[in-house]
């Protein structure tokens, strides 16, 4: 049964938080939390890991420039993209064309609701990633609070897609 | 809306007092025109959980509003007040 080819099954969870402090899982736990994007380094007790780098080819764009040149790169999976800065709905197409994941920072967008608005506008759901740098206990978000959040700010149900299939999404892209 | 039944969103918060205050001044936009018959409906504080009662239908907007606020998160939503204590209880007793 060796040879028989490997399934990996997706369990129920969320992944897109980015885990930098092991102390905040017991609170990621809480909040329906199962997988988790860390940093190397980071070592976790019940929240399975990718690991940033190595599990997970990413690199990052601070500016819509880099993005064009990162988009084309067969090594790269997951782009995390500068969250002041929208894209064209013409480089999300491409991203979406070439098999690529765009991470988006969440944290400065609760901020600045008006910019998250306009990344609502041009993103695709199917290959957007939120996370949430996790740097202490309680900078943890409940993910289903996140989603209602983006729902009710886009008027569109697809909004939930990212994140209930955050964690099959970056499983692609770590195999 | 009235007889609507509740949900209780249980909530984590660092600092229970101050997420009270942040969602008392922001509860409006949930709520909308309802807030002027319809009270913040505050449970309870249990050391650092927080228990407000939500008609159903507005709890989706309640959690976005939630999502917003730094230091606190919901961790569940509860049918009765009895079933969030209850939690609320468990969740305390996790952390010592």
């Amino acid at each position: 049964m060796g040879s028989a080819a490997k399934v990996i099954e997706v369990r129920r969870g969320y992944v897109e938080w980015d885990l930098r402090d092991a102390s905040a899982e017991d609170f990621l736990w809480e909040v329906g939390v199962r997988a988790a994007l860390v940093r190397r380094g980071v070592v976790t007790r019940r929240i399975a890991a990718l690991v940033r780098g190595v599990d997970v080819p990413a690199a990052e764009a601070v500016s819509r420039s880099k993005f064009n040149v990162l988009v084309y790169k067969e090594s790269v999976k997951l782009i995390r993209v500068n969250p002041s800065q929208p894209l064209t709905r013409d480089q999300v197409k491409t991203a979406k064309k070439y098999g690529k994941v765009l991470e988006v920072p969440l944290r400065p967008l609760l901020r600045d609701l008006r910019t998250l608005a306009g990344w609502l506008e041009v993103l695709e759901p199917e290959i957007a990633v939120f996370s949430t740098p996790v740097d202490s206990p309680w900078s943890v978000k409940s993910p289903i609070d996140v989603e209602n959040l983006l729902v009710e700010l886009s008027g569109d149900p697809d909004w939930r897609t990212p994140i209930e299939r955050g964690l099959e999404l970056l499983v692609e892209a770590a195999l | 809306m009235i007889n609507e039944p509740n949900r209780y969103l249980v909530i984590r918060a660092r600092d229970p007092l101050k997420c009270l205050e942040d969602v008392a001044s922001l509860y409006l936009a949930p709520l909308g025109l309802h807030a002027l018959y319809l009270p913040l409906n505050v449970v309870g504080v249990y050391d650092d959980v927080l228990i407000i009662g939500v008609p159903r239908r507005l709890v989706p907007k309640a959690r976005a509003l939630i999502a917003l606020l730094n230091d606190c998160h919901t961790v569940k939503v509860r049918g009765t007040i009895k079933a969030a204590r209850r939690t609320a209880m468990s969740m305390r007793r996790a952390r010592i």
